[in-house]
């Protein structure tokens, strides 16, 4: 096989092609030493421990049969300095956390155009690393780390200070944070699944003018955090399942001028969480069975959530303040009791989605205990007859009465 | 006999209770900052803080200790007290009024501070050489707002 690939690879093109494997080139770091740019080396099935591999020509890596590439614990082991480097097809495994630098089982430094497709990486401190880098694709890797168990651990995908970056179709579980970006911008990740890290499934930090679409966040320890960034686009995610004392679907801080539509947010402790976001747009959102669907800080201002649908919630908007500066109109509320004389499908009498008692809880959360009380119920009834306490700003003047499809 | 042990046990609870502030360990992997939200995750650039009634606070990255003090400084002079992770023996807590502070590009801190606190007499010139790192005071921390 690999012989006949030597062949159709060897015919046309002036690069040459190296393999490494039994009765051939004995390992990686012998075979990246004798590669010249352009040429592919052909890595055949096989145990191979290496040491760090520098990759400083333009060469594409290809594994044959998943062969397995070990770090034995105590180095990086692919350091990429090369642009349009490709490494497909390895079992990349053993890269130990170490408390002083960041230890990857793929590193890529200040290179444009590199390609990381079909790799499956174990037990490695940080998976893919992308530091100052360009127009790289990562993806249908699959990425196992050291487990829910292990705290110093490093993160699946991590970005640093790169753009133009496509992350598509990675399967990540069990790293620090799945996906983590930090000053990244112009990047779209799209068709993950990040699912059991410690802390995120995807977490943004100073990374602007992002997207992510139709990835799915599943049982992390939070699903997704987007801190300090403006013109960042999420789009039919779903976040579920991720659930703890103070566990989100999603969690935005301190970010400004985004889109959020049509994503799913269930079975979470706290769906979505605001504080300090502008100017955000939320559309076509599922809420379902959460905890508290939305929590929103006061010092949120200008978001506007339109089309979405709240159902099976215990809390559907909790804030803070009684000055919360957001809006909600045309939303599907299943806790909305009102009617609709005339027949347009949106109730004639508003909504107001902030129970009295979700303020009281967020003020003192030992006051959950009474959830379920006849204090409470009362309580929300009177409040509800004469608001005194609720944010006057927080009410949808145009609930829906069906579901939006 | 037994009801005056079980009165010296209560007794003893309620002193303990009533002490100065003490450093608390982390649940790493569970708890949030209680500046940025995040879960912390890594004890080598986390801070904490108990007030004189003992309710705690934890930072993932002293730069969070510091913007919560600006908001909140009047804790730490109605008696309670912050500490600083020692970055050569994490888990070991440092009081943040006498740990030496160094800012550095070199370490990713959770909230990109950069900052790191050492106890005195280590190799401190040392490591700040190697990770090309200025020293800091107290009073002079970088509160995590924003990007350096």
């Amino acid at each position: 096989m690999i012989l006949a690939l030597l062949l159709v690879l060897g015919g046309p093109v002036q690069h040459q092609a190296l393999v490494v494997g039994a009765g051939a080139i004995p390992s990686l770091a012998r075979a990246l030493e004798l590669a010249h740019p352009g040429d592919t080396i052909l890595v055949g099935p096989g145990l191979y421990h290496e040491p760090t591999l520098m990759v400083d020509r333009r060469v594409t890596i290809l594994g044959h049969d998943w062969p397995v590439v070990d770090g034995s614990g105590d180095h990086d082991l692919f350091q990429v300095h090369a642009d349009s480097v490709e490494i497909r097809g390895l079992v990349i495994q053993h890269v130990g956390f170490s408390t002083i630098e960041d230890r990857a089982g793929i590193k890529a430094t200040g290179v444009t155009g590199c390609r990381i497709v079909g790799n499956r990486l174990v037990d490695a401190a940080f998976a893919i690393y992308l530091a100052k880098s360009t127009n790289c694709l990562i993806a249908d890797n699959r990425i196992d780390g050291q487990g829910q168990g292990e705290a110093l651990s490093g993160n699946g995908i991590h970005l640093w200070s790169s753009h133009h970056i496509t992350v598509e179709r990675n399967v990540i579980r069990g790293q620090r944070d799945g996906i983590y970006l930090e000053f990244t911008t112009d990047s779209r990740l799209t068709g993950n699944l990040s699912t059991g890290n410690v802390r995120y499934g995807l977490h943004f930090m100073f990374s602007h003018d992002c997207e992510y679409r139709d990835n799915r966040f599943d049982g992390n320890g939070d699903g997704v955090a987007v801190m300090y960034s403006h013109g960042v686009t999420m789009m039919g995610n779903q976040f579920t399942d991720n659930r703890g004392s103070a566990a989100y679907g999603l969690l935005l801080k301190e970010l400004s001028d985004s889109r959020v539509d049509g994503n799913l947010f269930a079975g979470n402790t706290i769906g979505l969480f605001l504080e300090g976001t502008n100017r955000i747009e939320f559309s076509n959102n599922r809420f379902d069975r959460n905890g508290w669907a939305v929590i929103l800080l006061g010092d949120a201002f200008a978001n506007q959530f339109q089309r979405n649908s709240f159902t099976g919630n215990s809390f559907d908007v909790a804030t803070n303040s009684v000055r919360t500066q957001s809006s909600f109109r045309g939303n599907y509320w299943d806790h909305y009791s009102g009617y609709d004389l005339d027949r347009d499908g949106i109730g004639d009498v508003p909504y107001a989605p902030v129970r009295l008692f979700a303020l009281v809880v967020q003020r003192h959360s030992p006051a959950l205990l009474l959830l379920r009380s006849l204090f409470v119920d009362l309580l929300d009834i009177a409040e509800r007859v004469l608001p005194v306490l609720t944010p006057a700003g927080l009410v949808d003047q145009a609930p829906l009465m069906r579901r939006p499809s | 006999m037994r009801a005056v042990l079980h009165l010296a046990a209560i007794g003893g609870l309620l002193l303990a209770g009533c002490g100065a502030p003490r450093p608390f360990a982390l649940d790493l992997g569970h708890e949030p900052c209680d500046h940025c939200h995040m879960t912390l995750t890594d004890t080598r650039f986390a801070a904490e803080l108990v007030t004189r009634t003992g309710r705690e606070f934890r930072f993932d990255d002293i730069g969070c200790l510091a913007a919560f003090l600006a908001d909140s400084g009047w804790l730490l002079a109605d008696g309670g007290a912050a500490w600083v992770s020692d970055f050569q023996h994490p888990g070991h807590w440092l009081r943040s009024d006498s740990a030496i502070y160094l800012r550095t590009a070199a370490l990713h801190t959770p909230m990109a501070s950069g900052v790191i606190a050492l106890a005195g007499g280590g190799p401190v010139d040392s490591l700040a050489a190697a990770l090309a790192a200025t020293r800091l005071d107290w009073t002079g921390l970088p509160a995590t707002t924003g990007p350096r």
